[in-house]
């Protein structure tokens, strides 16, 4: 018995000594290698398919659940055989992918491209100053993104949201031209009816239909239990996510709260501090009003929207800000509609709750270790197609999806309305790549099957469609590496007070009398240098 | 080698010990070796990391050749206008931990130990350890769930005996309570264990004896159980001590609303939060260090005053 | 307490009553909510979100427990996290008493240095990129060591059980072993290691749970779906119920469906935390008091 214990300890004793000695080699940095002729010449820069000979590229990406197994994907395999691009690829779950992603590349153990890779501009500057990421400018001139290219010379905003502070491009975009990117707010139109009241069209008619609301019972229950103006709590920016829906009303219109929350673009093309300024204020008066009178859910800021879903069903909601369509009210859904934008100020007035059409730059980017990126970025671009985003969206033709003679793409009803009961997105889980979003893309309406294209929504979408931001309005900063370093030190206090002092100002523990005490505090936090910042990013962008 | 089974003390052994200890200590390092080599492996191989307190950290260089920044990291945390308040919240938090969560373990463990029905005490047990298996996501859920809005079921009850609704999750004030209440909840039963087990190393004896001389169970409980858990009982309170500046952002994250921001934010969210920005690994190494300084100084404090005043400390 | 033949007096039986009732409080706080679990698990999701259910579920469904079971990797997960489990739950107890046993020997002669130099590393340790290369480097990348050597010493239970052996394992009783012929390694195998058994259970308990749960190495160091524990499959469930990563849908949905996350998350409560809840009755004999010491000691 001793003996053996003896053994096994020495035994232990080995393999510790072993996974010492091994520790000690060294990892060596493998050198980028530059592109080869042959590699090149091996790349068609048109047609099918990009490459003579197979070539093999490692991916990382994001894996969302109901994208099966990116490696066996029946849409990936397809474009493999037409593309002759094979690519092995680790997927990881999305809930885990940031960090691993971020290890990756703290420790410079790289993969050959990133697939959604949700970067921030921030982190695409951080990754494209350490070169780890490689710009993409030369081989787009070169032509190998045929898609991309075309893009940008028929819209320029498209080149102007991905390229970066120092003029390069890093990375690949979701570019989506369909209501989708609009967001709504929801009035409950039912209860409107049965109080027999008019749709309000200026904030003080607002104000009277919530108090309807809350007051005369309109879900006929015979209870109070009527909440006017509902929401949920969000990760961060709060108080952001409250009065959105609101700021154009007040005549901000730029660029508000896109880019980061307050941040706004007047009309001589000057960044602006929303949360400073007096019209904002008013704001904020406005809203203690409703929080004093009991009109704002007091779960506000501290319940999840499934709350909000639970309450909607039992017909207790009257209003809420949230979702781009109204699918994920549930049961009720079809009480509500889209109000037009409430009027505070004179003068022209907006509906700031969009996103650019291009969206999500960082989806996909090419590694300093890839040793074929002309085929890599040629692979990619081909999702910008309509072909190709229908590949990541809606599968394979005359297998998952039909074109009908308008050339309008439509997904087989096997797909459309399961019979086994399973939604789209599961439907489709071993045909498409699109789930959870984020993957480079260009959605236009011919290719899209989401809700965005329902009428009764487009419907919904054109109460506000005079008055939202114009594209050209809606920028997407990019920092450089030494104004990112100055950014992390001074905004995360500027927007942590910003964001805490507003909702003291709203549920009226702090008096609205102290507004001057907040401003010169925010200025003492360095506002100045903050919005500098931001101008900086606005005329580069705005060039 | 030929010492009668009832030895002397110690004392008078002295000499006599000490030649017997340099012959015999080399079989220990069978057992200390692998240990060490575990330690200088995994913990102290990777140690370098901490420079990165001091370094703006850059991958193609790697962590030894980035370039040196000083303390500008920790100027990041000092400088900020929340830093006051986040060093306040965490610390009373942890003292609220220290002083009113620790006994209860203790507590409860003592409270089974006179437990007689084995049967209905391993159900009593099981039960009382089974919250620490709850996820963190739906704990905080059912905190939302039992404390957190007006029609909440404690607040009913608070309601039904006239105290009215207390917004426990959205007022700042009640922020520590709810946490350090929620946290004893979970985990007491969990903490119990170790001092069920040392329990279980009572001799029997000393009861029988003592309870010959006429103790009651109190007293029993007092003069013999709780001595021999002391040592357990000092050590774990010494430990806690050292993680005075630490508390995992997950939960309190969860728990955190735009509400009750002020009494919330904790050091480790704070970093979070920054650290998310940029992937900031030095932020987080200098905020990581900085609290780790001041664990490593209460725990050394902790253990010299232990050592002082009782037969059992760390080193 | 069985050995106790003088009859209870008055007060003690007073303090007996007291504590049951303590007790009862006690476990009653505690298992309201856990009752809730299980029957939120069973419950319509909306019901249980509007706080409209109790101790018995109401609008009794299973589709919670459907998805979870739906994916069949799960019973990957699950074996996986069996044989982890067992397998570093070995090596943590193994290293732990061999680092324990030496330090609570007063006659160990570095033992004090070798206190501060373990307690060091729970204050001071090189974060996750420098140890993100040394596994790499170890080859442990993507394989189970990844999740087990990394993580093969708690310094905090080590120090729990030194003090266990420290305070249950007189200096004498090593003594009187001296005296037979026996050295350090048999007093180890021959006293140390059956004294041990309440402790031994508690690491096992500590250790099995920490293997169990985690989640965080394995996010990390593991690259094959085939080698995944039951925790990032049940965390990829949880996501991918949320209503907010629905993209497109079947316009005909019901709320319980877009609710369907909460029930799930109770669900995987249920799944996951069963199997080791079970683990505490089974170590519980372990507990059993005086165990041998009075045996040794005769």
């Amino acid at each position: 018995m001793r003996k053996k214990m003896i053994t096994f300890i020495a035994a232990l004793q080995i393999v510790a000594l072993i996974t010492l000695t091994a520790c000690s080699t060294n990892n060596k940095n493998i050198e980028p290698s530059k592109p080869s002729i042959e590699a090149e010449l091996n790349i068609n820069k048109t047609g099918f398919p990009i490459a003579n000979e197979v070539v093999h590229l490692n991916g990382l990406v994001s894996k969302y659940e109901l994208v099966k197994d990116w490696n066996e994907n029946i849409g990936l395999k397809h474009y493999e055989e037409l593309s002759n691009v094979s690519i092995k690829w680790d997927a990881v779950p999305q809930n885990s992918f940031d960090e691993r992603r971020n290890l990756l590349f703290a420790s410079n153990d790289l993969p050959d491209f990133v697939m959604r890779a949700n970067l921030s501009p921030q982190l695409i500057a951080s990754y494209a100053s350490t070169g780890q990421i490689i710009p993409l400018d030369d081989l787009i001139e070169a032509g190998y993104a045929p898609n991309l290219s075309a893009l940008m010379e028929e819209n320029d905003g498209i080149r102007k949201a991905i390229t970066a502070a120092d003029g390069h491009i890093y990375s690949l975009p979701n570019i989506s031209e369909t209501d989708g990117r609009i967001a709504s707010s929801w009035i409950n139109q039912k209860w409107l009816d049965t109080l027999q009241l008019d749709m309000p069209t200026t904030i003080d008619e607002f104000y009277e239909v919530l108090k309807a609301f809350k007051e005369r019972d309109p879900n006929g229950n015979n209870q109070p239990d009527e909440v006017a103006f509902s929401g949920y709590k969000e990760n961060k920016n709060n108080a952001h996510e409250l009065l959105r829906a609101f700021y154009g009303g007040w005549g901000f219109g730029g660029n508000s709260g896109i880019i980061a929350p307050y941040i706004d673009v007047d009309n001589d093309s000057k960044i602006r501090y929303m949360a400073t300024d007096n019209n904002f204020r008013d704001m904020l008066i406005f809203f203690n009003k409703l929080w004093a009178e009991d009109l704002i859910d007091k779960e506000f800021f501290s319940q999840d929207s499934n709350k909000v879903i639970s309450k909607v069903d039992d017909d207790r909601v009257g209003f809420v800000a949230k979702g781009n369509n109204n699918l994920w009210l549930g049961n009720n859904r079809n009480n509500y509609v889209q109000n037009p934008v409430f009027r505070a100020v004179e003068g022209d007035i907006f509906w700031v709750n969009i996103n650019p059409k291009v969206r999500e730059v960082g989806s996909f980017v090419i590694t300093n270790k890839n040793t074929n990126p002309e085929a890599t970025l040629r692979w990619a671009d081909h999702f910008l197609s309509e072909e190709g985003t229908a590949l990541a969206r809606l599968g394979i033709e005359d297998v998952t999806y039909t074109i009908d003679s308008n050339g309008f793409y439509k997904l087989k009803d096997e797909f459309a309305n399961n019979p086994q009961g399973l939604t789209v997105d599961e439907a489709l889980s071993e045909y498409t790549i699109f789930q959870g979003g984020q993957i480079i893309q260009r959605v236009t309406q011919k290719v899209d099957q989401s809700a965005a294209v329902l009428p009764e929504m487009i419907a919904n979408k054109d109460v506000i469609r005079p008055f939202l931001v114009p594209d050209e309005k809606l920028m997407i900063p990019s920092f450089s590496e030494e104004e990112n370093i100055e950014l992390s030190t001074i905004a995360p206090d500027i927007e942590a007070y910003t964001e805490e002092q507003i909702i003291k100002f709203v549920t009226g523990a702090k008096s609205i009398s102290e507004w001057d005490d907040y401003v010169s505090s925010l200025n003492k936090m360095n506002l100045e240098n903050y919005l500098g910042i931001y101008q900086a990013a606005y005329d580069r962008w705005n060039q | 080698m030929h010492i009668g089974k009832n030895a002397a003390p110690a004392s008078i052994q002295v000499p006599y010990k000490k030649r017997f200890r340099m012959r015999n200590n080399w079989d220990y390092l069978i057992f200390i070796v692998p240990v060490i080599l575990y330690f200088l492996i995994f913990c102290y191989g990777p140690m370098y990391g901490v420079q990165l307190a001091f370094k703006r950290f850059n991958p193609i260089h790697g962590i030894t050749s980035s370039p040196w920044i000083g303390l500008d990291n920790f100027q990041r945390l000092f400088d900020s206008f929340q830093f006051g308040r986040i060093l306040t919240n965490t610390l009373v938090i942890n003292l609220m931990k220290t002083f009113i969560s620790f006994p209860i373990p203790i507590i409860l463990a003592l409270m089974f130990n006179e437990m007689k029905r084995e049967k209905l005490k391993k159900t009593f047990q099981t039960i009382t350890y089974a919250p620490y298996f709850i996820s963190t996501v739906v704990f905080v859920g059912m905190i939302n769930l039992f404390l957190g809005g007006e029609s909440s079921y404690i607040n009913n009850i608070l309601d039904t005996l006239g105290f009215g609704p207390i917004p426990f999750l959205t007022d700042p004030k009640y922020f520590s309570s709810v946490y350090v209440g929620t946290d004893i909840w979970r985990n007491c039963g969990w903490n119990s264990i170790i001092f069920i087990a040392a329990l279980s190393a009572v001799d029997p004896q000393l009861h029988e004896s003592a309870q010959i001389d006429g103790a009651s169970r109190l007293k029993r409980i007092i003069h013999v159980n709780l001595p021999a858990i002391l040592p357990t009982i000092i050590i774990t309170f010494i430990l806690q001590l050292g993680k005075m500046m630490t508390l995992s952002y997950e939960r309190i994250l969860l728990m955190q609303n735009s509400l009750n921001i002020e009494a919330s934010e904790v050091i480790s969210t704070y970093a979070y939060k920054v650290g998310l920005i940029n992937m900031d690994y030095g932020f987080s190494t200098a905020v990581g260090l900085f609290n780790n300084v001041i664990n490593i100084v209460l725990l050394l404090a902790a253990n010299k005053l232990a050592k002082q005043y009782s037969s059992s400390s760390l080193f | 307490m069985h050995s106790y033949k003088i009859r209870e007096s008055s007060s003690d039986r007073m303090f007996m009553f007291i504590t049951y009732i303590l007790i009862a409080i006690l476990v009653l706080i505690i298992l309201y909510p856990l009752l809730y679990i299980v029957s939120a698990s069973f419950s319509d999701p909306k019901l249980v979100i509007s706080g409209k259910i109790g101790l018995i579920p109401k609008g009794f469904n299973i589709e919670a427990y459907q998805r979870v079971f739906a994916n069949p990797e799960i019973w990957i997960g699950y074996r996986n996290t069996i044989l982890y489990t067992i397998v570093g739950t070995f090596f943590n107890i193994a290293l732990t008493m061999m680092g324990a046993y030496p330090l609570a020997r007063k006659d160990f002669p570095w033992r004090r240095l070798c206190m501060i130099f373990f307690t060091i590393t729970m204050f001071f340790s090189g974060g996750l990129v420098p140890m993100y290369l040394l596994v790499k480097n170890l080859g442990l990348y993507n394989s189970m060591w990844a999740l087990i050597l990394p993580t093969a010493i708690n310094v905090y239970n080590m120090i729990v059980a030194r003090t266990f052996l420290e305070s249950t394992i007189d200096e004498q009783i090593y003594e009187s072993a001296h005296i037979d012929g026996c050295g350090n390694i048999r007093a180890f195998f021959a006293i140390v290691l059956p004294l041990s058994a309440p402790i031994i259970a508690v690491l096992v308990l500590f250790y099995a749970v920490f293997h169990w749960n985690s989640y965080f190495e394995a996010m990390i160091y593991l690259k094959d779906r085939s080698l995944y524990p039951l925790q990032l499959f049940l965390r990829e469930i949880l996501v991918m119920n949320q209503s907010d990563n629905i993209m497109m849908d079947s316009i005909e949905m019901d709320t319980s469906k877009f609710l369907i996350a909460e029930g799930v998350k109770y669900a995987v409560i249920i799944v996951s935390s069963i199997p080791v809840l079970m683990l505490y009755p089974f170590l519980q004999k372990y507990f059993v008091k005086g165990m041998m010491i009075g045996a040794l000691k005769g």
